[in-house]
């Protein structure tokens, strides 16, 4: 592999690599304090990239500004479908088939919602006003503005996200209601306000990572769903309950998708529309053998960990 | 159970259909002109904007039917196909069972049209599909007419021609994995090679991409390979088109070397971003696509569209519209019965002028004659412009 | 002007109501009587659709005593002559091949379904089979887009005609092909309701439930679960061919999660764990499908400019998670078990005078899969 293509697609793995990350941690969480795998997920993330676009449509170049619009916008998606939908289903104790089909359906209506507003205010395939720039080159190596602002948010959320989740009672009581919702309950933790309060944070993540994609790639409403499998493949590599697999998880993820995928191009002539059964593969791969994920090779145990 | 519910839905259809045959107007004849476009999915916004170009034409068409005093009066019934061949099927048989339709235009991508066409031809329902181009469906004899967009066996030749004038030694083509992306990158190499071109790496994405970096590094990576002297051949529809510019444009190979694409790229959103027009306009980008002014007709639509719907048509719109006409003028010669319209489409075709080219039909019922309009971005990445035309059945190109 | 075709309209609806059936009893049978989470249910029927391309190009012309031409590439026109020229004037071959292709079908796709349900034992919660299966069926449909040898990779294979299009007769052929397709279907419901009332339907519908009480009276249980894996997947398949002869095209983009989903939504519509609530869920769809496109073509007509088309879909996931809210059990929920020596014993404790006592969860009989190992055989 020419030592261009091998630097370049190294950069994209992290840049995109970040962003799964970012996704993928609220289907961790929702998964390990909710016990719920949310398709609907994708759809908070697009409804945070149109948020995005349409604040810096309206004028404001802002990032900070665009990006907590973003967060605003996937939070009450993401609190608004669990009050409406996920929690009248939980307190009917249905089984998690009928809780996956309703997120599949919550993410239909989102998804298509978006459609028709895209349709009315033609807002199909615009992309975010900040113009992409060269920030650093040193030879093959390029870094542009929009990695520099993917990578660090990123890292700076994750880094939020742990404080969060270590250091204040609120990440306490998701642990606890993580580990066992009945116990929690019964040593007092305010359950539903702690399922409130993670469902905001975990569409508010989905909105920031829609606004930071739709810096680097146009606005469409199937965007997110375009992107859900190779999220849920890098959550699964984490084994669904820990942060720091789910992260690890989602550069894998990036990194197989550009870079593995060009070496096997390059060198044996794969075809590059192979490019999405990656995800799958790996998916099946690691629930046959290595159904932990990272999380085997990390700690022992399966619960929410740093 | 079951059988309840037929029953009901059964009594329910019958109410409707009276209901509303009652209303109708015994003295005027009605001829209904069916549309099966993807109106939902990732190609829904080209199916919406075929839908207006349609109706302008419908609009025009009943316009003069007034004017001229006769009792025929067009109206349309367009259904969706969820982009698959299977829901165009569905689509077909419902605009058929539920209206009568007898000639239906669209749908748009040749899998669809393939979906639609055991339907049409077991039940003599003419197509008229307005954008495929698929050797697929290249079949004589059948229901199905590809009117006024030539099959690619003609822009690819042009795209060829063209990158050989600009001496590119070597070609590499991104293109998307579907019948008309594959169908375009085998015969660009084909046309290329055949004409003293060299080597030509092409890459293939996956259809619905929305992130395109990997195949960006991979093309810039075998440009680099071939040195000198190597171009670049888009093949990609709106949406991935520009998300892979937008990742090209802080690559210093692919800002270097000079790009081809196709007419899908030329669409508005493409130069609204100033970095993807000033990337474009570096590159040299040169389109070839049906022409902007080689018919009378073309300025007149345009001007007609903009005062119907307040806005520009978008690429392959007139197409739409061309389609509709040639579709209700046969139904005007030979009555709302499909068989007629079959016989006789070919011969009212080829006496249309199009909006964009003389329509001509060959023993495939396809679109035979090529008249393109190369188009450049302009310098300042402001909107593109004709830099000269390309006649597909002399194979010759005359620059301005 | 809306003017129906009542009986072609009444045909097609119930043409796809058979298609539609034999997928979603496919999946009750697999989900609701055997508990096995399919959600790859598109690639059963898959499966059953590439057959009949396959042997429409392949095996049809040596039937009709000629010789094969490559149905890719340059000889593709010529190929599609060949098969709608022998459908139409060779109607024997036409049925015999047929007849192969279901059961090649129906072998392949019941062998994949019963390895597939051994992959399971390997899985660690139940709902990565779902997962597993999901993407299986995405993977192999990827592979088939782009792999020439199957069925022309993106091109797909038209002409594949439906076995009575030798009548030249839309109107007679149609009605013989929605017999047939009511008729496989049929078959398939009597099949699945003898299944599920046999001692082995009890025994699996009570694997379902707990399956360590089953373990515990020596049920051999990843057999079972590979038995019904199997005839559900066989049944999903001969759904796909017909599924693939009804449109007459064979191309990898009508396989995609979105059919999946569909047949999930017909069996819980209609009921999980109940082979006539797997029809009416059918029905259901098959009639919404039509009802809502005639409403469209009528709002359109009368100058409306909703697009309703937009509209269509959120009004679908509405009614999907309006029955999941207030009718989990779907339409028609399932009943409970009874059998002679039920009867007896109920007799004999005087038991008619009280209410049965209830045994079954409130979303139709399932257990809450919410732990981990529950598949996992220890």
């Amino acid at each position: 592999m020419p030592p261009a293509l091998l630097t370049t697609s190294l950069v994209n793995s992290i840049q995109i690599g970040s962003l799964y990350a970012l996704m993928a941690l609220g289907i961790t969480l929702t998964f390990s304090v909710m016990k719920l795998p949310n398709f609907a997920h994708a759809d908070y993330f697009t409804a945070g990239a149109y948020a995005a676009l349409i604040v810096s449509l309206s004028g404001a170049q802002n990032p900070i500004a665009i990006m907590s619009a973003a967060f605003l916008v996937g939070a009450l998606t993401a609190l608004l479908s669990h009050l409406a939908v996920f929690k009248p289903l939980e307190s009917r104790e249905v089984s998690l088939y009928t809780l996956i089909l309703a997120s599949f359906a919550v993410g239909l209506i989102i998804r298509y919602i978006l459609f028709t507003m895209a349709d009315y205010f033609n807002l199909f395939d615009l992309r975010i006003g900040i113009p992409l720039q060269v920030l650093y080159r040193e030879g093959f190596l390029i870094l542009s503005n929009i990695f520099a602002w993917v990578v660090p948010t990123t890292i700076a959320l994750v880094i939020l996200l742990t404080l969060l989740l270590n250091a204040t009672p609120l990440g306490r009581e998701m642990r606890a209601l993580a580990n066992n919702i009945n116990l929690a309950r019964v040593i007092g933790i305010p359950v539903e306000r702690v399922k409130n309060s993670t469902w905001l944070l975990v569409g508010g993540l989905a909105g920031v990572a829609g606004a930071l994609w739709s810096l680097q790639t146009a606005v469409n409403p199937l965007m997110g769903w375009a992107a859900i499998i190779s999220v849920f493949a890098a959550a699964i590599l984490g084994g669904l309950s820990s942060f720091s697999g789910t992260i690890i998880g989602a550069y894998v993820v990036a990194f197989s998708e550009n870079t593995v995928i060009l070496f096997l191009n390059y060198s044996f002539g794969l075809d590059l529309a192979y490019k999405p059964a990656i995800p799958f593969i790996i998916i099946i791969a690691v629930l046959l053998i290595r159904p932990g994920g990272f999380t085997q090779l990390l700690k022992r145990g399966g619960k929410l960990q740093r | 159970m079951i059988k309840k519910y037929l029953i009901i839905t059964l009594f329910v259809m019958l109410t409707i259909s009276l209901g509303v045959n009652v209303g109708a107007q015994d003295d005027m004849e009605t001829y209904v002109l069916g549309v099966a476009l993807p109106f939902t999915g990732s190609f829904g916004t080209f199916g919406q904007d075929f839908e207006r170009g349609i109706d302008l034409a419908v609009a025009q068409m009943n316009a003069e039917l007034e004017a001229a005093g006769s009792s025929i009066r067009f109206e349309t019934a367009s259904a969706d196909t969820e982009q698959t061949p299977e829901g165009a099927a569905r689509a077909l048989q419902t605009i058929v069972q539920t209206t009568g339709a007898q000639v239906v235009v669209g749908p748009l991508t040749t899998s669809e049209v393939l979906g639609a066409k055991q339907f049409a031809d077991e039940n003599g329902v003419v197509i008229v599909a307005m954008a495929s181009s698929g050797p697929a469906a290249s079949i004589p004899g059948d229901n199905i007419f590809r009117v006024i967009y030539p099959p690619d066996t003609f822009s690819s030749k042009a795209f060829a021609t063209i990158a050989l004038e600009r001496g590119h030694e070597n070609m590499v083509v991104l293109y998307v994995d579907d019948p008309f992306g594959n169908g375009m990158n085998e015969q660009f190499i084909k046309n290329y090679q055949a004409s003293g071109g060299g080597e030509v790496a092409s890459f293939g994405y996956a259809p619905q991409s929305t992130e395109l970096s990997a195949e960006a590094a991979a093309v810039s990576a075998a440009l680099a390979g071939f040195g000198d002297n190597a171009g670049f051949f888009c093949v990609c529809f709106p949406g991935a088109a520009e998300a892979f510019v937008q990742v090209a444009q802080i690559d210093p190979i692919l800002t270097s070397v000079q790009w081809l694409g196709n007419e899908a790229m030329t669409s508005d959103e493409m130069l609204e971003d100033p970095g993807h027009a000033q990337t474009l306009a570096n590159a040299d980008f040169v389109t070839v696509s049906q022409s902007a002014d080689v018919t009378p007709l073309t300025p007149i639509f345009n001007a007609d569209f903009v005062a119907m719907f307040d806005k520009e048509p978008g690429i392959f719109t007139n197409y739409a519209f061309d389609a509709a006409n040639i579709a209700m003028l046969t139904m005007l010669a030979a009555g709302n019965d499909g068989a007629a319209v079959k016989s006789m489409l070919p011969f009212i075709s080829n006496h249309y002028i199009g909006t964009a080219v003389q329509a001509f039909l060959d023993e495939n019922g396809d679109q035979a004659i090529a008249s393109y309009g190369i188009r450049q971005v302009r310098e300042d990445g402001s909107g593109f412009e004709v830099i000269g035309t390309y006649d597909g059945n002399s194979d010759t190109i005359t620059y301005k | 002007m809306i003017n129906i075709d009542i009986g072609a309209t009444a045909i097609a609806i119930l043409t796809l109501f058979g298609i539609y059936s034999l997928m979603a009893i496919s999946l009750n049978l697999e989900y609701g009587i055997a508990g096995v989470p399919n959600f790859g249910q598109a690639l059963f029927v898959s499966i059953g659709a590439y057959t009949a391309g396959i042997t429409y190009t392949r095996v049809l012309p040596l039937l009709a005593g000629l010789e094969s031409v490559h149905p890719c590439g340059p000889t593709m026109g010529q190929a599609l002559q060949l098969r709608s020229e022998i459908m139409a004037a060779q109607p024997l071959a036409g049925f015999i091949n047929l007849g192969l292709t279901f059961l090649i079908a129906a072998i392949v796709s019941g062998a994949v379904g019963f390895a597939v349900s051994y992959v399971t034992l390997r899985l660690k919660e139940e709902w990565f089979l779902a997962l597993v299966l999901l993407v299986g069926g995405e993977t192999v449909r990827i592979v088939v887009r782009g792999a020439d040898d199957f069925i022309c990779s993106h091109n797909g294979i038209s002409g594949v005609a439906q076995p009575f299009y030798f009548l030249r007769d839309p109107h007679s052929s149609s009605l013989l092909f929605m017999l047939l397709c009511l008729a496989l279907a049929l078959v398939a419901y009597v099949y699945s309701q003898r299944l599920a009332h046999s001692p082995y339907g009890r025994m699996l519908k009570g694997l379902r439930e707990n399956e360590d009480v089953t373990r515990g009276l020596g049920k051999g249980i990843s057999l079972a679960r590979a038995q019904i894996m199997l005839i559900g997947s066989a049944i999903a398949a001969v759904g796909g061919v017909l599924f693939a002869l009804n449109t007459g095209f064979v191309n990898t983009n009508d396989y995609v999660v979105n059919l999946t989903l569909d047949i999930w939504v017909m069996v819980v519509l209609g009921g999980i764990g109940n082979n006539r609530g797997a029809l009416l869920g059918a029905a259901l769809i098959a009639i919404l499908d039509r009802f809502t496109q005639v409403g469209a073509i009528a709002l359109n007509m009368s100058g409306s400019e909703i697009e309703f088309n937009y509209v269509r879909f959120i009004a679908f996931g509405l009614i999907l998670l309006l029955m999941l809210r207030y009718r989990p059990t779907g339409l028609l929920p399932e009943s409970r078990l009874t059998t002679n020596a039920h009867d007896v014993v109920r007799r004999a404790i005087g038991a008619s005078n009280q209410p049965p006592t209830p045994s079954r969860h409130r979303d139709g009989g399932h257990p809450k899969h919410q732990g981990g190992g529950a598949m996992r055989e220890t």
